[in-house]
C-alpha cells in the first residue's frame, strides 16, 4: 500500500503536559484509519498536528511523502473535521460547502455543481439556502462533514465526528461515512473513543492511551489479539486471568489449571495474562468437549434481546463474563443456577 | 395568543415612557410661544426657520457630526487594537490593563476635560479646536469601545477561524471572511455608543473646543436668554431625528442577525 500520512517520533507538549508521546505511525493511501482511545489520551492533538495547528515539539509528518511539519494548514491537503464541527454561523449552507472551493477560485457554475453533489450524498438536496441555525444536529453533522470533503482532500480528519447523535444516527452514519470512502476514495483519519464505530469502520485501528500508541492493527487484531490488559479492557469486555505459564499450561490461584495454545516457548515459568472474550466462552448444565471447563454459579442474568449476558462467580472468586445468543426462556439460567463454563484454547489469548 | 398580546402591550409602554419627552421636545418646537410647554399657542415653523437661517447654529451641528463620527470610527479602530490581545493573548499585567481601560468611566469628565486642558493646552502648547476636542471624547470613549469588542471577542470561537484556515484561507482572508463578519455587531455597537458619548458631551467641549462649538454648548448659552428658547428646541428636535437614524442604521444591524431566524420555506 503506499503510504499517504506518516508520523515520525511525534512528541507534542504543552508546557509540563505531554499530551502526545514519541508516536510513530503510518497510513497507507484510500486507508479508513482510526485512533482509538480514553478522553484526553491525545487523539485531537495528533490530528491537529497532522492538519497543522500544532507544530510538534519534536519529530516529523509527512504526508504524501513530503515533510510537512512547518507547513501552515491552509497550505495542507487535508481538511479537519472538528469535533465541534465549527461550522460558519453567519453563512448558509451553501456559502458552508462552497467556502473551500471559492478560497480556490473555482469557476461558479462548478462550486454550484460540486456542492450540489455533495448535498445530494448526504441526503439534504434543497438545503442550500438554510442558515445553520435551522439545521438539527446530525443535518449539521453531514453538512460538516462535506463542506471538508467537498475541497477532495488527499486526506480526510474527522474528530469524532459522530460524538452528539443518538444511536440510530449514528448507525446511518457510520454507513454512510464508509460508503463516502469507497466512492470518493480519499483518505481517511478517524478519531473515536467509541471501539464499536472504530471495529465497524476500520481497516486499521491505533489504539492509544496517555499520549502513546499501544498497538496498531486490522480490528480483527485488535480485537482478538490486545497485545495488553488495556486494550482487552477497553476493546470488548474481556475476562482476564492472571496466572504463571509453562509450557502452554497456566496455573490460576484457586481456580487451578487453563490451558493454552502454546505460545512463543519458554518452559521458564513466567507470569501472564489470559484473556477470555465473553461470546467465546460456553455456559450449560454439562459441558464436554473444550479444553478447560470450571464450575460456577450464576450471579446475575440480563435478557437483551438477542443476547443474553450472564456474570459468573468461579471458584477463585472472580466474576467473569458470559454471552450467548439467546434461546428461549427454558433454556436460561436464573440467578443461583450452578453451570458450567468452559471455553477451547485457541479462544484465549495469552498476554505476558 | 393572550401572552403574546401582553408583551405587545408592554413593549409599546415601554416605547412610550423612552419617547414620551422627545415626542414632546418635537411637538413644542412647533409651538407659536415662547415656553417650552403647554398652553399650545398654534402652529409654527418660526423656529425651525430660525435655526436653519443661522449659520452659527448650523455650524455647531456640523462641528457635532464631524467630532462624533471622528470619534466613532477611531475609538472604536482603537478599541479593537485593544480588545484582540486582552481577549486572545495571555501576557504579564493583563489585568492591570484591563482594569486601568476603564478607570475612565468613573471619572466625572469634568476632571477629565480639566486634566486634559492641562496637558494639551498648558503643557504641550496645543491651540484647542475641534482635534482637541476629538482627543478628549476618543479618551472617555475608549472604555465603552473596549468593553463592547471585548464582549463580543470573548464568546467567539476560535474554531471558526481554525475551519477557515483548513479550507485554504489565509489569515487575511479568514479575517475578512470569518472574524470580522461576526464581531460586526460589537463593531456597529461600539460606533454607535461612542458616537453617543461625543455628541451629548458639553462638559469636555467647554474646555477642549476652543472657540470651536458643538451643540450641546451651544443649546446652553441659548438657555441663558428665554427669547432662544424655541429655536434651541428645534436645534434639539433635529438631533434627536439624526440620532434616531443613526440608532437604526447602527443598531438594528447590530441586533438582527442576533434574532431568531424566520423558519425555512420548505427545501429550497
Ligand atoms: N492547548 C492545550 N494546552 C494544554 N493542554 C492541552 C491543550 N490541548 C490539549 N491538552 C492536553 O493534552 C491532552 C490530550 O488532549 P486531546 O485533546 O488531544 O485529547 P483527546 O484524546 O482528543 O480527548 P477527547 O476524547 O476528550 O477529545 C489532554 O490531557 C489535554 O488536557
Ligand atoms: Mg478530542
Amino acid at each position: 500500500m503506499k503510504i499517504d500520512v506518516e508520523l515520525k517520533n511525534v512528541t507534542k507538549k504543552f508546557g509540563d503536559v505531554v499530551a502526545v508521546d514519541d508516536v510513530s505511525l503510518w497510513v497507507g493511501k484510500c486507508e479508513f484509519f482510526s485512533l482509538l482511545g480514553p478522553s484526553g489520551c491525545g487523539k485531537t492533538t495528533t490530528l491537529r498536528m497532522i492538519s497543522g495547528f500544532e507544530k510538534p515539539t519534536e519529530g516529523e509528518v509527512y504526508i504524501g511523502g513530503e515533510l510537512m511539519t512547518d507547513v501552515p494548514p491552509f497550505k495542507r491537503p487535508t481538511n479537519l473535521i472538528f469535533q465541534n464541527l465549527a461550522l460558519f454561523p453567519h453563512l448558509n449552507v451553501y456559502d458552508n460547502i462552497s467556502f473551500g472551493l471559492k478560497i480556490k477560485k473555482l469557476p461558479k457554475d462548478e462550486i454550484q455543481r460540486k456542492v450540489k453533489e455533495m448535498l445530494n450524498l448526504v441526503r439534504l438536496s434543497g438545503y442550500e439556502k438554510r442558515k445553520i441555525k435551522q439545521l438539527s444536529g446530525g443535518e449539521q453533522q453531514r453538512i460538516a462533514i462535506v463542506r471538508a470533503l467537498v475541497n477532495e482532500p488527499t486526506v480526510l480528519l474527522l474528530d469524532e465526528p459522530l460524538g452528539p447523535l443518538d444511536l440510530k444516527l449514528r448507525e446511518e452514519m457510520v454507513v454512510e461515512l464508509k460508503r463516502i470512502q469507497r466512492e470518493v476514495g480519499t483518505t481517511f483519519i478517524y478519531v473515536t473513543h467509541d471501539q464499536g464505530e472504530a471495529l465497524t469502520m476500520s481497516d486499521r485501528i491505533a489504539v492509544m492511551k496517555d499520549g502513546r500508541v499501544l498497538q496498531i492493527g486490522t480490528p480483527m487484531k485488535i480485537y482478538e489479539q490486545p497485545k495488553s490488559r488495556f486494550i482487552a479492557d477497553f476493546i470488548g469486555r474481556s475476562n482476564l486471568f492472571e496466572g504463571s505459564c509453562a509450557d502452554g499450561v497456566v496455573e490460576v490461584d484457586g481456580l487451578g489449571r487453563i490451558i493454552a495454545e502454546p505460545g512463543p516457548q519458554t518452559s521458564d515459568k513466567h507470569s501472564v495474562l489470559i484473556c477470555a472474550k465473553p461470546e467465546k466462552i460456553s455456559i450449560g448444565r454439562k459441558l464436554k468437549g473444550l479444553d478447560n471447563i470450571f464450575d460456577g454459579e450464576v450471579k446475575e442474568t440480563y435478557y437483551q434481546g438477542r443476547v443474553t449476558t450472564y456474570r459468573v462467580l468461579l471458584e477463585n472468586g472472580s466474576l467473569i463474563t458470559v454471552v450467548v445468543l439467546s434461546s428461549g426462556a427454558k433454556d436460561i439460567f436464573k440467578p443461583g443456577a450452578k453451570v458450567k463454563v468452559g471455553w477451547n484454547k485457541r479462544d484465549v489469548n495469552m498476554m505476558m | 395568543m393572550r401572552r403574546g398580546k401582553g408583551i405587545t402591550i408592554y413593549f409599546y409602554l415601554f416605547m412610550l415612557v423612552i419617547f414620551l419627552p422627545l415626542l414632546l421636545l418635537l411637538v413644542f418646537s412647533f409651538n407659536d410661544s415662547f415656553s417650552a410647554g403647554f398652553p399650545w399657542r398654534g402652529f409654527t415653523l418660526r423656529w425651525w426657520e430660525t435655526f436653519f437661517a443661522d449659520p452659527v447654529a448650523l455650524t455647531t451641528v456640523k462641528n457635532s457630526f464631524v467630532v462624533a463620527v471622528t470619534v466613532a470610527v477611531v475609538a472604536t479602530l482603537m478599541g479593537l487594537g485593544v480588545a484582540f490581545p486582552l481577549v486572545r493573548r495571555v501576557f504579564r499585567g493583563q489585568n492591570v490593563l484591563l482594569s486601568a481601560l476603564l478607570v475612565p468611566i468613573a471619572v466625572p469628565y469634568l476632571l477629565i476635560g480639566i486634566s486634559l486642558f492641562s496637558l494639551l493646552r498648558v503643557e504641550l502648547g496645543l491651540e484647542l479646536s475641534l482635534f482637541t476636542l476629538a482627543i478628549g471624547h476618543i479618551l472617555v470613549a475608549l472604555p465603552y469601545s473596549s468593553l463592547v469588542l471585548m464582549a463580543r471577542l470573548i464568546g467567539f470561537d476560535r474554531s471558526l477561524e481554525e475551519a477557515a484556515q483548513d479550507l485554504g484561507a489565509t489569515g487575511f482572508t479568514t479575517f475578512r471572511k470569518i472574524t470580522f463578519p461576526l464581531i460586526k455587531p460589537g463593531i456597529y455597537v461600539s460606533m454607535f455608543l461612542t458616537f453617543t458619548v461625543s455628541l451629548e458631551d458639553a462638559v469636555i467641549a467647554t474646555f477642549l473646543g476652543g472657540s470651536d462649538q458643538t451643540v450641546p454648548m451651544f443649546v446652553f448659552g441659548r438657555l441663558r436668554r428665554w427669547e432662544g428658547l424655541p429655536m434651541a428646541m428645534a436645534l434639539s428636535s433635529f438631533m434627536v431625528l439624526i440620532a434616531l437614524v443613526f440608532a437604526c442604521l447602527f443598531l438594528i444591524r447590530a441586533v438582527r442577525p442576533r434574532l431568531p431566524a424566520p423558519p425555512p420555506r420548505g427545501r429550497g
